[in-house]
């Protein structure tokens, strides 16, 4: 009876596109049946047995094992007879990323799609690898940039401008042990700014 | 000119929680509403058992039927959410 109904979802799966593959003896749970569709998405099919169905809680079950197979599958379809599918609610199977394929004597059909589990493959992972590693190096810059802009303004604050500097100088009292040409002196004044103003070329 | 068109229609499964008397078969099962209503107290077992029943309302003949029915119908489609999912054949004149 299960080939049979295997032979069935076979035929059907293939006809959407899907080619048969051999199934990996190195699983510990094995699904019944094994594809990969045209973009190399691996997909598995777990098809109960009426033995299997029989168990009180079978079908809870059933998904719990099924969830197993997302690690190395990238779509997971759980094929049930017809009357079952009225007993579970699909959004259970759904929730856990399965498709759900009902079938009876006439039909078959697919009612609840599957969720596409991405697996990292050698070359995907060393690539993502490099991105994480300029990301972090370009947010360590963009932290240093900040750093420098918030230096920079603070110095900028600091720098006393020309008018300040020249209240502050009004301000000095000349002592008096200095010789009597420094008071009333325009020129200390002139030679007080030196260095601080720009520079004038002269042409 | 008739025509036919597909549509889904989605009916909404009812839940009721029937108390049974398994010792007295002539007394009446009564939802567990109306059996806290009436005994003031939850249904112990042996004495009592509680059944689910689910059951929806037939979009084709509008007739209540219970929803492991719907899994031998050729218009029934996916039970999700709740509600039962199926295919009505509407004609169009």
């Amino acid at each position: 009876m299960i080939s049979s109904t295997e032979e069935k979802l076979k035929s059907y799966l293939m006809s959407k596109g899907m080619q048969p593959l051999p199934i990996d003896d190195s699983l510990e749970t094995k699904p019944n049946l094994s594809f990969q569709e045209g973009n190399g998405y691996k997909v598995f099919v777990k098809v109960p047995s009426r033995e299997e169905l029989q168990e009180r809680n079978a079908i809870l079950n059933l998904i719990l094992n099924s969830t197993t197979f997302r690690k190395t599958a990238n779509k997971v379809y759980l094929a049930l007879p017809k009357i079952y599918a009225s007993i579970i609610d699909g959004a259970i199977i759904q929730g856990q990323g399965l498709g759900l394929i009902i079938y009876d004597e006439k039909i078959i059909d697919e009612v609840i799609a599957p969720k596409i589990f991405e697996h990292k493959d050698s070359s995907n992972y060393q690539e993502n690898l490099a991105i994480e590693q300029l990301v972090s190096r370009i947010s360590q810059l963009e932290q240093t940039v900040q750093t420098l802009k918030f230096e920079i303004s603070q110095l900028k604050s600091i720098r006393p401008t020309f008018g300040e500097a020249a209240k502050t100088e009004k301000i000095e009292k000349i002592p008096d042990s200095l010789p009597s040409f420094f008071r009333d002196n325009a020129w200390l004044d002139i030679l007080s700014k030196r260095g601080r103003e720009p520079e004038r070329y002269v042409s | 000119m008739l025509a036919k068109a597909e549509n889904f229609v989605y009916t909404p499964i009812r839940s009721i929680r029937l108390v049974v008397d398994v010792e007295d078969v002539f007394s009446p099962e009564l939802t567990l509403e109306d059996f806290l209503k009436l005994h003031g107290k939850n249904p112990e077992p042996p004495k009592y058992r509680i059944l689910n029943i689910e059951a929806v309302t037939c979009s084709e003949d509008n007739q209540p039927i219970l929803v492991t029915e719907c899994g031998r119908c050729p218009r029934f489609i996916r039970r999700f959410n709740g509600h039962i999912s199926c295919k009505k054949i509407l004609m169009i004149q």
